[in-house]
């Protein structure tokens, strides 16, 4: 059987982590629920984030590709055409350099971007749970369900306060 | 200073309906608009493609001056491109909650001026279909790119800025494109599905949306000004009078970020009136960026003028030429005008809190982009037809061609930002969102109880 979902939506954030609460005494994997809105919430997380995000890494590590990779375009190019110009050294390093500090900023753009869209795993056009009133407003609150909890789920979150309770 | 327009009670819905308002909903005026800046785009490309036909010689380059408008257009529109990712990177790094409804409008810019400008070394490379052998790839003609040269360090610099631009601008519109995606219907609802990625709006995809654009704002700040003092070093390396100058680099950079903010008031004056957002890009938001505009003319006079004053008091025979020719020669005109439009006229405006009104902020802006151009002509111009050797003194006047080519980019970079403005929200809608949170946080409003804290402290126990 397909994995079906509650779609729970509340109208303020304080109802949300009521429910949230409820749904996490009632058993309910804090891993598997999703929290959405249409703003990112301040203060302290709905859910406790499953994975830190090493995006910092990845812009890191596409700086450090970028280097060496406008380093090394840069200084073989030259070596490849071994051409005295304006009288500088055949690998000029203010020249090198600049192309390196370039190519690092573009390396570092990139893999943040791809970092961003690995970890969120982006595009994903499949049918993941997903509420679209929340565009207007309020939060979502996505839980898993079975045919055994689904009498519990919908009772925590109704009991805190949530407007509308859709299953898909 | 303008009374601030009563605030409306913002939500969710109304703030929805009305930033996304004028992607669905077209009126007559903006077909009219954009089929004006079509014939005027058309133009560049018309004058172009006479240009590829009939040679270079159509753009009336000649010795001693081979650059001249295209150039002066080139640094122009690089520099208005500072306009959006920097100032909107810097905003967002200090954190300045007013920035909010003006990221989107600045970041655009940015874009659509880069495009704009990039289209420059193309024309005047002549031969544009060769514009590949910059490009370093293992080929035939076991050629390489010279990557001494500074115009090689600009062709690398404007692609990262263009990328990292591009990037900047897409990343916060995601969730908006979302928004677009779930009210949307028709072919609009497939083109908007696309570019949302597939976005729901979860804490976990807000969390790394967040350090997506902050590491960004990050990168960008110095990859912006790199790109300037490089387009500088593309004149200060060579031995030319007037040229040769250290302070070129940061003297282009102020530059920049001058004519940047005009633009950027400008645009914004045209946004808020046509798409009647007077509720969302308030008086404040004018004032502060004119106040930075002010701050930036006085910068961009000291530079003027320490620029001017070293070259005077130095004296030497090649380079008093080049500057009579501007303080009281042939250009003298224009360096008056561009000193009047961009210190005399903008001072007393944004200095004088009674004058800093949107419509007076507005002229400001207007001046202050035509002082900027004439500014980039009168680096370029001048110096060429005034080169070491007198018996090289020649005259500059743009042909017909270069005219049409220059002129019509502005038609060209007018219509790219309607056509965008057609496509998504000129304000960041979660971000103005966030932003009315973070003021009601502000006000005194208690943090709420939050249960991930209590999980993480054992108080809370998930099956429990």
């Amino acid at each position: 059987m397909a994995q079906s979902f509650c779609l729970a939506k509340f109208n303020q954030p304080v109802e949300a982590r009521a429910a949230i609460r409820r749904l996490l005494q009632a058993g309910i994997d804090p891993k598997s629920m999703d929290v959405m809105t249409s703003q990112p919430i301040h203060g302290e997380p709905f859910l406790p984030d499953q994975q830190p995000t090493k995006l910092r890494t990845w812009a890191l590590g596409g700086a450090a590709i970028g280097l060496a990779g406008g380093f090394s375009l840069a200084t073989f190019t030259a070596l490849a055409y071994p051409l005295v110009k304006g009288g500088m050294p055949i690998v000029a390093p203010w020249t090198v350099g600049l192309i390196a500090y370039e190519t690092t900023m573009l390396g570092a753009v990139l893999a943040t971007l791809a970092g961003l869209l690995v970890e969120l795993r982006l595009p994903s056009f499949s049918g993941r749970p997903y509420d679209p009133s929340v565009v207007d407003g309020g939060v979502v609150v996505a839980v898993p369900c079975s045919d055994q909890n689904r009498k519990s789920i919908e009772d925590a979150v109704s009991a805190a306060g949530a407007t509308t309770v859709n299953w898909v | 200073m303008a009374t601030p327009t009563p605030t409306p009670r913002f939500t969710e819905e109304r703030i929805n309906r009305d930033l996304l308002g004028p992607l669905f909903k077209t009126s007559g005026i903006y077909y009219v608009v954009t089929g004006l800046l079509l014939i005027v785009a058309m133009g560049v490309f018309v004058a172009w493609g006479l240009q590829l036909r009939y040679g270079i010689g159509m753009a009336g380059k000649n010795r001693p001056a081979f650059w001249g408008l295209y150039i002066t257009t080139f640094v122009f529109w690089i520099g208005i491109s500072h306009a959006g990712t920097l100032i909107s990177a810097i905003l967002r790094v200090v954190q300045a909650e007013w920035r909010r409804p003006i990221t989107r409008c600045a970041e655009a810019i940015t874009t659509f001026a880069l495009v704009t400008g990039s289209l420059f070394p193309l024309i005047h490379l002549g031969r544009a279909w060769l514009f590949f052998w910059m490009i370093p790839y293992p080929n035939s003609r076991h050629l390489w790119p010279n990557f001494q040269s500074p115009l090689m360090w600009d062709f690398i610099a404007i692609n990262t800025y263009l990328t990292g631009s591009v990037t900047y601008l897409y990343l916060p519109m995601i969730p908006d494109m979302a928004v677009a995606r779930d009210k949307a219907i028709g072919w609009r609802k497939s083109v908007y599905r696309t570019l949302a990625l597939g976005w729901r709006g979860t804490e976990r995809e807000w969390v790394r949306l967040e350090k997506a654009i902050s590491i960004m704002a990050l990168i960008i700040i110095p990859v912006a000004v790199s790109v300037h003092t490089i387009v500088s070093w593309d004149f200060a390396m060579t031995v030319m009078p007037m040229w040769h100058s250290t302070i070129f680099g940061p003297y282009f950079v102020v530059g920049a970020i001058f004519s940047g903010i005009a633009a950027l008031l400008i645009a914004m004056v045209m946004i808020r009136k046509y798409f009647k957002l007077e509720h969302y890009l308030q008086p404040i938001h004018f004032d502060n960026l004119a106040k930075m505009l002010l701050a930036m003319s006085l910068l961009w006079f000291y530079f003027t003028f320490t620029e001017y004053l070293v070259t005077w008091y130095g004296n030497e025979s090649a380079e008093m030429p080049v500057f009579w020719s501007k303080i009281s020669g042939r250009y003298a005109p224009m360096f008056w005008l561009m000193v009047t439009c961009n210190i005399l006229i903008p001072f007393p405006i944004l200095a004088i809190k009674k004058l800093r009104t949107i419509p007076l902020i507005f002229f400001a802006s207007c001046c202050i982009l035509v002082g900027m151009w004439l500014e980039r002509f009168l680096i370029i111009v001048p110096t060429l037809v005034h080169p070491y050797l007198p018996y090289n003194y020649g005259h500059y006047w743009p042909s017909y061609t270069e005219m049409a080519i220059a002129g019509g980019t502005l038609g060209f970079f007018v219509l790219l930002y309607f056509l965008f403005a057609k496509f998504s929200p000129m304000i960041s809608i979660w971000e103005f969102e966030e932003g009315l949170q973070v003021a009601s946080k502000h006000r005194g409003e208690l943090p709420e109880p939050t249960f991930a804290g209590q999980i993480a402290r054992g108080d809370i126990h998930p099956g429990h």
